[in-house]
């Protein structure tokens, strides 16, 4: 279980995120949806420390940590126990796709490096990357790069995967290869993970609990049902019609 | 009437051979000075990148000063200077240093040092921040210590950007070891100029002299031009 409490941060007066909190069971699928600039990937950032909350606390199974006051030592410790999935990708781009997704392992876990290779070639075809493992991020598409990424990620067996925007930076027809990989994932592995995404239809279809944001507050949170398809409240509704272009969710599929 | 050659052919041999034993003075002070002058660079510009208190002022006030100094004032600085700190040590300290028997390559390679520092602390920071912010996120939510991200992920980025910089710098310091002849290092320009004293044949001597710089220079090029092309393979791709 992860448990995310009260977590708060502003930028100079403005407020970006006023006392979130959540709770995400081990196996499950967490969607964060919401308008541009309403604190999603600021709020996934406090997580692992990329950014700073000014309060907050994490707990991540047995590991408690405060979100403002951690240590160094802890901060490493929950980066060690997360993964971070980029809108950019962020491959290492001195490295092939297979010493990306063995970096970690070898760098981190201190794995030997025959067993590193056996593993990142284990990952690469997880998510259909098997035969690129030569290949530099420079060599392969967006998409391509985004499955190495999130190779890398599951490589390190994190508590949790925390997804940025994964498909936001691609061109709509590598969406779908990238998409279909969080999907197997999520069914094969089963493992912990927050998606902040705008791809509406998919978080339906693979969430768990969805959590709507808005300008750094949780507005609404539930199942796929109860968020999308029965919003109680009307900023959600609103949202979603802007999203869908005035449709419903059923729509969208179609 | 004699007819004269322009150059005269047994003075270019004579000359040659004179100043090849002192090419090994010229490499020891460029390989020294860029070698020491790496480190006090990558020393001064990762204190400043990471903002540590104190030595990123004094790293600051380094490149400034170093850098704007002419290369041989700061040459003649040290060399007047060295003893004097050294004395300075024994009253302060009681650490006696034999100041009066400070031998002038060590100065030269000092001033030679502080002037390559100066500059490539400079080189080394653009190449640090070359490298995409992402590329340092990407390894810090891996759980990575500084010192892992530094070495396995933005040095070896950075170092190809800095490579054609850094042959400048060493190209440049190695032509600047010419200067150490003024606080009476002999190496390649100051034999070529013992040559003339000796044999009153100018153009001679600086021509072999030139070879010499000549010489080295392409040869280091196509060192850093190989070098180069090693190191970017992740720019370029295989497969």
């Amino acid at each position: 279980m992860i448990k995310i409490e009260n977590v708060k941060k502003s930028f100079g007066n403005r407020e970006v995120l006023k006392d979130i909190s959540m709770e995400i069971p081990t196996g499950t699928v967490t969607v964060i949806l919401g308008p541009s600039g309403s604190g999603k990937t600021t709020f996934l950032r406090t997580l692992n420390f990329l950014g700073k909350a000014d309060a907050g606390r994490l707990v991540l199974n047995d590991l408690a940590v405060d979100l403002h006051a951690a240590s160094k030592k802890e901060i490493i410790d929950v980066r060690r126990h997360t993964a971070m999935v980029f809108q950019m990708y962020n491959l290492f781009s001195n490295m092939t796709a297979l010493e990306n997704v063995m970096e970690g392992l070898v760098t981190i876990k201190k794995k030997k490096k025959s067993e590193a290779r056996d593993i990142a070639r284990a990952y690469l075809k997880e998510v259909g990357m098997d035969g690129f493992e030569a290949y530099y991020p420079v060599q392969l598409s967006g998409g391509q790069q985004q499955r190495v990424g999130i190779a890398r990620a599951l490589a390190m067996d994190p508590q949790v995967i925390l997804f940025d925007e994964p498909t936001s930076a691609l061109d709509p027809e590598l969406v779908g290869e990238v998409l279909n990989v969080i999907r197997k994932i999520a069914c094969d592995l089963k493992v912990t993970m927050i998606i902040v995404t705008h791809e509406i239809a998919f978080a339906r279809e693979i969430a768990d609990q969805i959590v709507f944001m808005e300008r750094g507050s949780v507005v609404e949170q539930g199942t796929p049902d109860q968020v999308l398809a029965h919003p109680q409240e009307s900023r959600t509704r609103q949202f979603l019609n802007r999203y869908l272009g005035g449709g419903n969710i059923r729509a969208a599929e179609a | 009437m004699e007819t004269t050659s322009i150059i005269d052919f047994t003075y270019i041999v004579g000359s040659f051979f004179y100043i090849s034993s002192y090419v090994k003075v010229t490499l020891y002070l460029t390989f020294v000075s860029v070698a020491m002058g790496a480190l006090l660079g990558l020393f001064s510009c990762v204190v400043q990148q990471n903002h540590v208190p104190l030595l990123q002022s004094v790293a600051r006030l380094y490149v400034l000063v170093c850098r704007s100094l002419p290369n041989m004032v700061l040459l003649y600085l040290v060399y007047y200077g060295l003893p004097i700190a050294f004395m300075a040590m024994g009253d302060t300290w009681g650490i006696h240093v034999p100041y009066e028997h400070v031998p002038a390559l060590l100065v030269a390679a000092v001033g030679l040092t502080l002037h390559t520092g100066a500059y490539l602390s400079e080189i080394f920071r653009s190449a640090l921040q070359s490298v995409p912010a992402g590329q340092w996120e990407a390894a810090r939510a891996l759980g990575m210590t500084w010192f892992q991200m530094f070495r396995r992920v933005v040095l070896p980025q950075a170092a190809v950007f800095a490579l054609p910089l850094f042959a400048n710098q060493f190209l440049s310091t190695m032509k600047s070891t010419s200067i150490c002849f003024v606080i009476t290092v002999v190496e390649i320009f100051g034999a070529a100029k013992l040559f003339c004293e000796d044999n009153s044949q100018y153009f001679e001597a600086y021509i072999v002299a030139a070879g010499f710089y000549w010489g080295m220079g392409i040869f280091f090029e196509f060192v850093f031009s190989k070098l180069e092309y090693t190191m970017g393979k992740f720019k370029r791709g295989n497969a």
